[in-house]
């Protein structure tokens, strides 16, 4: 009993840890920026590609047919 | 072996006193055909459906499967409840509606005064039955109804006709292979009953359920209490495991909850009035694509304060302004930081007062707004090496219809939300890009930024977890068995 409460309360801490900071979400600001950075250090200076186009605007476009 | 061989050889046909064997034939049609077994004619190919007594003596030997692993058993003797009862006989039926095995035991007993007791061991219960004498019954109210002591009984939904498939001991009377017997079972005042109605004669029994642990200690004490004893400790255990999983979906669902209503709107946060169209509707192709492409540019910034919550940004298509028809339009929402946004107007700040006046002085018309130098610039933000912006977020609106096999059909997505954490509070300016099918009016979008909400993507997942958790534990309190035979929770 002991070990499934434990297990239990791990799991439920896990997801309200998980939860508090925040994990796994979007982060903008400067985290944002260094992921940019280094991103476009690939880059040719007046490409278009890789940045929004990899996606970005279009990136699920395409044809819908029925539901 | 030989013996049961010997029986079925000396079953004859009626037909034709041919042998009979065992055969199947399909029932039904399409997707419903089923295979069943039945006894044939070997002779006249005759053939015997589980509605026949020759059916049953034919495949006897199914029927008998597992006779030894009962929780009685012939010359058994004990006590229950202060009366002394001794296992003198038994009979094994057969739903008749059944092809597969369906089969239970019905015990007969004799207590010390000399009465007889019926004890029906099935489906994991036991119930102890005696004879009994209504106050009134009528089996021929109507084909459908039967009457029973004032109240009535649908003949359809209590009704089974049972087939005797083996019979061992002293009984009442002396039974055959495959004799039928309608019955009728139900319940009525915490009482369980049977009508057994065959060509002759209606008998009526009354019984009660008779728990496991009774039946086991006054008849099978030896053989099973140990480990019905420790059938029921791990049961008991499951049942408590169940319960902690249970709880834990509870406050898992709860913290989901909270965590879905958390959050305020920001209100007034986005000024609509305070923007300005740095282009509108220029026509542009890219990767074989033609599309229109629209900037706007939030003159007046969003205080956005909190790094220990997520902010929501829903982007939606206006449709006050502009309805949306089997079009598409893709926007890409920017957030510029306060410092780099006046670094930016600084390097081009002539540029930007002449070609961008303000929407709210009433000289910008959305759709003929100039290509502006500042729009220029923005254009060919991604090729900064320094990036300018701190958040970027991207989405597309559609609206589209047509006919398929089910009729006409519209769908659209005109309204998108997207989560991200900040990690520096400040004043951020609003910058949009849309790019459209068609041309649109770049007023048509409206943006609502909510503040302070919580993530409960995770609690959802163990609450899965939890709920898949207290389903296994549920299952097993109810079915964990060390016993040869089922048994239900007492």
């Amino acid at each position: 009993m002991i070990r499934t409460i434990a297990v239990s309360m791990i799991l439920f801490l896990l997801a309200g840890g998980f939860s508090w900071f925040l994990v796994g979400y979007e982060r903008g600001g400067q985290a944002y920026i260094n992921r940019q950075r280094e991103q476009r250090k690939s880059l040719r200076v007046g490409s278009h590609a890789g940045v929004y186009y990899m996606g970005g605007p279009y990136s699920s476009r395409g044809p819908r047919f029925g539901k | 072996m030989p013996e049961e061989r010997e029986d079925i050889q000396s079953i004859k046909c009626t037909a034709c006193s041919g042998d009979l064997g065992r055969s199947t034939r399909i029932e039904g049609s399409g997707e419903d055909a089923e295979e069943v077994p039945i006894a044939k004619c070997l002779s006249c190919g005759k053939e015997y459906d589980q509605k026949t007594e020759e059916y049953y003596l034919v495949y006897a030997e199914k029927f008998r499967v597992g006779l030894e692993n009962t929780a009685m058993k012939l010359g058994a003797k004990g006590e229950i409840d202060g009366v002394e009862y001794e296992i003198i006989g038994r009979i094994r039926y057969q739903d008749e509606e059944e092809w597969e095995l369906d089969v239970w035991d019905e015990w007969l007993a004799v207590t010390a005064d000399g009465s007889f007791h019926w004890f029906v061991e099935e489906e994991g219960e036991v119930h102890a039955y005696e004879e009994y004498v209504p106050a009134s019954m009528d089996l021929e109210v109507s084909p459908s109804v039967f009457e029973f002591e004032g109240r009535r009984f649908s003949k359809e939904n209590t009704g089974f006709v049972a087939r005797i498939v083996y019979a061992e001991g002293e009984l009442t009377w002396k039974p055959e292979i495959g004799e039928p017997a309608q019955c009728y079972d139900f319940r009525k005042e915490g009482y369980s009953y049977t009508i057994e109605q065959s060509e002759d004669e209606v008998s009526v029994t009354r019984g009660k359920r008779v728990p496991y642990k009774k039946v086991i200690m006054a008849f099978r004490k030896e053989d099973f209490m140990e480990k019905y004893g420790r059938t029921m400790l791990i049961r008991e255990r499951y049942r408590r495991k169940a319960w902690i999983y249970l709880v834990m979906c509870a406050l898992s669902f709860a913290a989901a909850v909270w965590g879905c209503f958390s959050g305020g709107e920001m209100r007034g946060a986005v000024d609509r009035s305070a923007r300005m169209v740095l282009a509108s509707n220029q026509p542009k192709s890219e990767e074989n694509a033609n599309f229109y492409f629209s900037q706007v540019l939030y003159t007046k910034p969003v205080e956005l304060t909190r790094t220990d919550a997520l902010y929501q940004i829903r982007v939606e298509v206006d449709t006050a302004v502009q309805a949306m028809s089997r079009e598409w339009e893709s926007y890409r929402l920017m957030l510029i930081k306060e410092d780099k946004y006046q670094e930016l107007v600084k390097k081009a700040p002539a540029r930007t007062a002449a070609a961008a006046p303000s929407a709210d002085d009433g000289t910008v018309k959305p759709d003929d707004a100039p290509a502006t130098e500042l729009g220029q610039v923005l254009d060919e933000v991604d090729t900064f090496t320094e990036p300018l912006e701190s958040v970027s977020i991207n989405g597309d609106f559609w609206d589209e219809d047509g006919h398929d096999d089910e009729g006409y059909w519209h769908e659209s997505e005109t309204a998108i939300d997207k989560d991200f954490l900040l990690d520096e509070p400040g004043k951020y300016y609003i910058y949009l890009e849309l790019y459209s099918q068609n041309r649109r009016n770049p007023d048509g979008i409206k943006i609502t930024i909510v503040e302070g909400v919580r993530s409960y993507r995770y609690f959802v997942m163990v609450l899965m977890v939890f709920i898949v958790l207290w389903i296994i534990n549920r299952v097993k309190s109810r079915s964990y068995n060390e016993l040869p035979f089922d048994i239900a929770t007492d």
